[in-house]
């Protein structure tokens, strides 16, 4: 059964158009990721799922419901986790969620008791009554991950929930997630990070420019961008000579130190240890390599999906040659 | 396995709003600065220029204790309206205001609360200036009626103002930006107002504007309830009431949109 189905959604914000025409379907129980670089659209999709922009054109149901027609109704069936908590720093972790039980009419007792319930979900009891203020970011992101839970929405929305944590709070996040799944709960998160749609989603949507440019599970994308690659690190001293000998069989792609071979199987590392080897060349390190979301990422648009921030930084007392 | 149905929530513009009011007022009274700005704030403005003043205005044959009480609560009132900014702003600056909007509540509910929160901070801060104000020698010298509408001018006043406060917040939605624009509007309209000295003490080319702008017709009003020997009393009152009225109408009208477009 289809929980979100949504059709052609176009948007434009002045000269920005944000969305060209997104098609998206997301099964009961699952997790899609949503997975784009900055500025691809991801979170104005998420932005008209959860009524929160109108689209310029194109469908959107959530459970059944349209959420261009009837936003109201929709809004009953949705939960949602934006890039920014939506907490109250004065308020206590219980405060804030009493307080959005109350709004979704859970009467006074009935939020405490839910409250109560998602604090120990969420493994916050012990800090039920501090207030958000002192809380760190995971415990923020946790805490609002349970904000969205109160009303036992039939999808969860998810805008970046682990963006800005350390590994260790974002695992934890993994964790809560993935028990949310696991009672059944559907989920679409949007990420920018790879390794996050991998490790959580079951599927994952790859979105650019406004546009779906590919839909699969993380093996598909992968398998899409074909197999694997082997890696060997070398000297410097030697590292012309490997790259040349290896060149003769394979198509090398070289970065510094490191050569990259396309990889057919564990025999491609083998033959290449044994032709280094051959040539006195001693590697520094080998590896063979399954491809990564961020090679899909690059074969799909021809580009990375976060180009690193080049080093503008000098260090100290280096000198220009 | 099917979960544990929940009825789906029915949107209550009274429950909603009530419910984010008090929300409001109980985090404005954890915040020093609310704090701070609706009951120390204006006693130490009205010390001041009480002090200050009081021997000039009393040579110059003004009453300045019944003067700069209403004053002192109208600028009050505006310390309530800054104070709207800024939630407003940090609302829509961080996730709730975007949470708010998703969930099944009243739609008015998030900015009425607003408002509503900041009435009753500032009824308090009236109700401390007034009480310092006895102190001064400020005296109510028409009847209850006029006490009651005195009240009813000053909240009405902090209506349109925290409304139009509001929707500065929601607009701009960047808590430093909204400070400092606030700012600028706040001060022009206290500074060149009958406010804290009479019209007649400012340039002639600038009196007609220090008389009419809504701030200084408003003060006359509060002036007139509260002091015997105004003429015109239904006059001043009435245009105190257009100006209210139609700002206000115009900030509703604003609000929604204002708050519609965070995203």
């Amino acid at each position: 059964m289809l929980v979100v189905e949504a059709e052609g959604l176009h948007k434009r914000f002045g000269e920005v158009e944000a969305l060209r025409g997104v098609d998206l379907q997301v099964s009961e129980g699952e997790i899609l990721g949503l997975l784009g670089p900055n500025g691809a659209g991801k979170t104005t999709t998420i932005n008209v799922l959860t009524t929160l922009i109108r689209p310029d054109a194109g469908t959107a149901r959530v459970d059944g419901i349209d959420v261009i027609a009837d936003p109201a109704a929709a809004r009953g069936r949705i939960g949602l986790t934006g890039q920014f908590a939506a907490l109250d720093d004065g308020l206590t972790a219980r405060e804030n969620l009493v307080l959005f039980g109350r709004l979704l009419k859970l009467g006074s007792a009935g939020a405490w008791a839910r409250a109560d319930e998602l604090l120990t979900e969420f493994g916050l009891a012990e800090v039920a009554h501090r207030r958000t203020g002192t809380f760190s970011g995971g415990m923020r992101r946790r805490l609002d991950l349970a904000a969205s839970m109160i009303g036992r929405p039939r999808v969860l929305f998810l805008d970046e929930p682990t963006t800005g944590l350390d590994p260790h709070s974002r695992n934890a996040l993994w964790e809560a997630v993935r028990s949310l799944r696991a009672e059944g709960t559907t989920i679409v998160l949007t990420t920018q990070y790879l390794a996050e749609a991998d490790e959580l989603a079951d599927r994952i949507v790859v979105i650019d420019h406004g546009k779906v440019i590919a839909d699969g599970t993380a093996h598909e994308l992968k398998q899409r961008t074909g197999g694997s690659t082997c890696q060997v690190g070398v000297a410097e001293s030697t590292v012309d000579r490997a790259q040349r000998v290896l060149a003769e069989r394979w198509e090398v792609s070289r970065d510094e130190l490191l050569l990259t071979i396309p990889a057919a199987g564990p025999q491609t590392l083998v033959e290449v240890l044994r032709l280094l080897d051959e040539h006195d060349v001693a590697p520094t390190e080998v590896g063979l390599r399954q491809p990564t979301l961020d090679d899909v990422f690059l074969a799909l648009t021809g580009r990375a999906s976060n180009p690193a921030t080049p080093a503008t930084e000098t260090p100290a007392g280096a000198t220009a040659p | 396995m099917s979960p544990t149905l929940i009825p789906t929530p029915q949107p209550s513009f009274v429950s909603d709003t009530a419910q984010l009011a008090g929300r409001h007022l109980r985090l404005m009274s954890r915040r020093p600065s609310s704090i701070i700005g609706a009951i120390v704030l204006p006693l130490v403005f009205a010390f001041l220029f009480f002090t200050v003043l009081n021997g000039v205005m009393e040579r110059a044959g003004v009453d300045y204790a019944q003067y700069v009480i209403p004053a002192v609560v109208l600028q009050a009132m505006f310390f309530s309206a800054i104070s709207a900014s800024v939630w407003a702003a940090e609302d829509a600056s961080g996730g709730m205001s975007a949470r708010l909007r998703s969930m099944p509540i009243s739609r008015t509910a998030p900015v009425l609360s607003l408002l509503v929160g900041e009435l009753v901070r500032a009824l308090l801060s009236l109700v401390v200036l007034v009480i310092a104000g006895y102190g001064f020698g400020f005296r109510f010298e028409r009847g209850a009626g006029y006490v009651l509408l005195f009240v009813a001018l000053a909240i009405g006043c902090a209506a349109a103002a925290c409304a139009g406060y509001i929707v500065l917040g929601f607009a701009i939605a960047k808590v430093e930006q909204v400070q400092a624009i606030g700012g600028l509007l706040y001060y022009p309209l206290l500074l060149v107002s009958n406010l804290f000295v009479p019209a007649e003490a400012f340039p002639g080319w600038l009196q007609p504007l220090v008389e009419n702008q809504p701030v200084s017709r408003i003060a006359d009003a509060l002036r007139a309830v509260s002091t015997l020997g105004h003429e015109d009393l239904g006059r001043t009152i009435l245009i105190a009431v257009l100006w209210i009225a139609g700002l206000l109408t115009a900030f509703t009208f604003l609000a929604p949109r204002a708050f519609g477009r965070v995203r």
